[in-house]
């Protein structure tokens, strides 16, 4: 890149005497895209209506415009929330620290949530992260692969005895979310048209489950014993270990039930992809 | 893919331009598919042949994109379009990428696959763009290299878009069309002729862009494009967010009268109208194509269904 970077005779000459390899100056335009730098034009042409600088501006214009397009339309929530300057604003920032890496660019704003969490000054204002990060799950669970959606039928056809070692698979489109704040509330006054409430932070947790049901996302608060067994059903325990959990958790007497009551709605809800026993989990309530 | 292509493979050597053959059928007319469509498609039986889809929309995802694809592919042909190969990127191929490009091929069978004579980026990152490239000797054997490995792990031949472009490169040593031509006969691959993005280039880089057309080899393009634009007065920007204007009606006539019957969409990325409105933009080219080859007429009312 040496060549590039030397100080520009004249923008209304064209410098052809030392041809420059295609790796260099592919370089040189994506740094001129990416960081502004001026170092290509050296290697352009001004057009006989207008200047090289105007035609580069073009494509620096372009990424910019198309990338904070993306995002707006990911996270129409989130921008009515924080208004057109303040999301044009996060949403530059964004791009700049977050080039894509990856070849669809439905995807450019997947990592939105995780950058509101780490950058100055987004950090002082976690409501916001979690807005995004609940907007970033529906975009997921919308478009996530397909899998098997298991039916109440199958859990019919599982003998008795198999229950306690029974092991349930999450569908690819099903995660749970936790917020720390009232996010949910946000997101849920927003979507239905009306006044976000103030933004505050809980005392607990609030857990959420996110997935996609008849190809629609669906996203609905849940309470923390559901939270946990969901967390834990996804970490591979049997149901067996899930009905002692909830019996340590909460009443015993009817803990299998309550278990049970979870397992249905969650396939009733297209939640799950697959029951199978697992014949080295010992424990059985 | 030809049985002339897989000998060749199988042999250890490289497929010569002459022996991909195979040319793809021709699709009549049709769009590029975009979400906001889906519904009318399936709900209707409107009069559009085949629809062409932006690959990478529908790699590596499921749910209702590739609900709605399966619905329409199981009533209309389609092309793979990519936007993302960099074919004349100086990083390397993504070889993920194409894996994934090839197993969206083996799940919808398009008539071909397509992308652009372009690149999107260098040093691991992606800008969503279609950057040009300077015509030069290095270039060109650099993309034609590309296109070849491609071919190679597709297993199939590749069809290349030129591109819009707003900027010259002073170390250029050819014209965009003698790199395109030359392009072809070393590799084989196919051509989509997008007429906007000639007309584009022609008014930002001063040449006649019938001039384009004429240097196009006759028997490699397979495919044309159609989409409107943004006339800045000093500039032309490929927005495809307006109808086609006049003179890329014009520069289409030219196009069929030199290149025949071509299988040809419409494409639009913003302001997209319902889609009775591009059924009647599309009307417009079936109408100079039917035109410029009477023949045409008969064959073309009946819809091609795969």
């Amino acid at each position: 890149m040496a060549t590039l970077n030397k100080e520009r005779s004249s923008r209304n000459t064209t410098h052809t005497s030392a041809p420059t390899g295609l790796a260099d100056l592919q370089d040189a335009f994506q740094q001129a895209i990416l960081a502004g730098d001026d170092g290509i034009l050296d290697y352009l042409r001004d057009s006989t209506r207008t200047s090289r600088d105007v035609l580069l501006g073009v494509y620096r214009h372009a990424y910019t415009a198309r990338l904070i397009e993306i995002v707006a339309a990911d996270y129409p929530v989130l921008h009515r929330f924080i208004g057109d300057e303040a999301f044009d604003d996060m949403a530059r920032h964004y791009i700049a620290d977050r080039p894509s890496h990856q070849p669809n660019a439905s995807l450019v704003s997947r990592a939105l949530p995780d950058f509101l969490r780490q950058t100055k000054p987004y950090t002082g204002y976690p409501a916001v992260a979690e807005l995004a990060e609940i907007e970033c799950a529906l975009n997921t669970a919308f478009a996530a692969p397909d899998a098997a959606v298991l039916g109440l039928g199958h859990l019919s056809r599982i003998q008795p005895d198999d229950w306690p070692r029974l092991v349930l698979t999450s569908h690819p489109s099903a995660r749970q979310l936790v917020c720390s704040t009232n996010a949910y509330d946000i997101w849920h006054a927003i979507n239905a048209e009306e006044a976000p409430p103030q933004t505050t932070t809980g005392a607990t947790p609030s857990p959420l489950l996110v997935w996609r049901e008849d190809l629609v996302p669906r996203i609905r608060p849940i309470a923390a014993e559901e939270a946990m067994l969901w967390n834990e059903m996804e970490n591979g325990t049997t149901f067996g270990r899930l009905c002692e959990m909830a019996a340590l958790y909460d009443d015993p007497d009817n803990a299998p039930m309550r278990v049970a009551a979870y397992v249905q709605s969650w396939i009733t809800g297209g939640l799950l992809s697959a029951a199978e026993g697992n014949p080295t989990d010992v424990a059985v309530s | 893919m030809s049985s002339a292509y897989v000998s060749s493979e199988s042999a250890g050597s490289k497929p010569q331009a002459h022996e991909i053959d195979n040319r793809p059928r021709y699709l009549g007319f049709g769009l590029g598919l975009r979400p906001q469509h889906y519904a009318d498609i399936l709900s209707g039986d409107p009069p559009i042949d085949w629809f062409e889809i932006i690959s990478e929309n529908y790699m590596h995802t499921g749910g209702q994109p590739l609900a709605a694809l399966d619905q329409i592919r199981a009533r209309y042909p389609i092309v793979m379009h990519g936007v993302s190969m960099s074919i004349a990127s100086t990083a390397p191929l993504d070889l993920t990428y194409l894996q994934g490009l090839k197993e969206l091929a083996k799940r919808y069978q398009p008539e071909f696959i397509s992308d652009h004579l372009c690149w999107t980026g260098v040093h691991g990152i992606n800008l969503h763009d279609l950057l040009p490239v300077p015509y030069t000797r290095e270039a060109l054997d650099h993309v034609a290299s590309r296109v070849a490995t491609v071919q190679e792990i597709l297993q199939r031949p590749l069809a290349i878009e030129n591109v819009s472009s707003y900027v010259e490169f002073g170390t250029s040593e050819m014209t965009e069309w003698d790199f395109i031509a030359e392009l072809t006969r070393r590799t084989g691959c196919w051509l989509v002729l997008d007429v906007n993005n000639v007309f584009v280039n022609a008014f930002n880089h001063d040449f006649d862009g019938k001039a384009f057309i004429d240097a196009i080899p006759r028997d490699r393009v397979v495919q044309f494009h159609l989409a409107g634009h943004e006339h800045n007065m000093t500039h032309i920007i490929d927005t495809h967010d307006a109808l086609v204007p006049p003179e890329v009606w014009d520069l289409y006539r030219y196009a069929v009268e030199r290149f025949g019957p071509i299988s040809t969409i419409i494409e639009r990325d913003d302001h997209i109208p319902p889609l009775s409105e591009m059924v009647s933009e599309l009307q417009i080219a079936r109408y100079i194509a039917e035109q410029m080859l009477p023949e045409l007429k008969s064959a073309q009312r009946q819809r091609l269904r795969a």
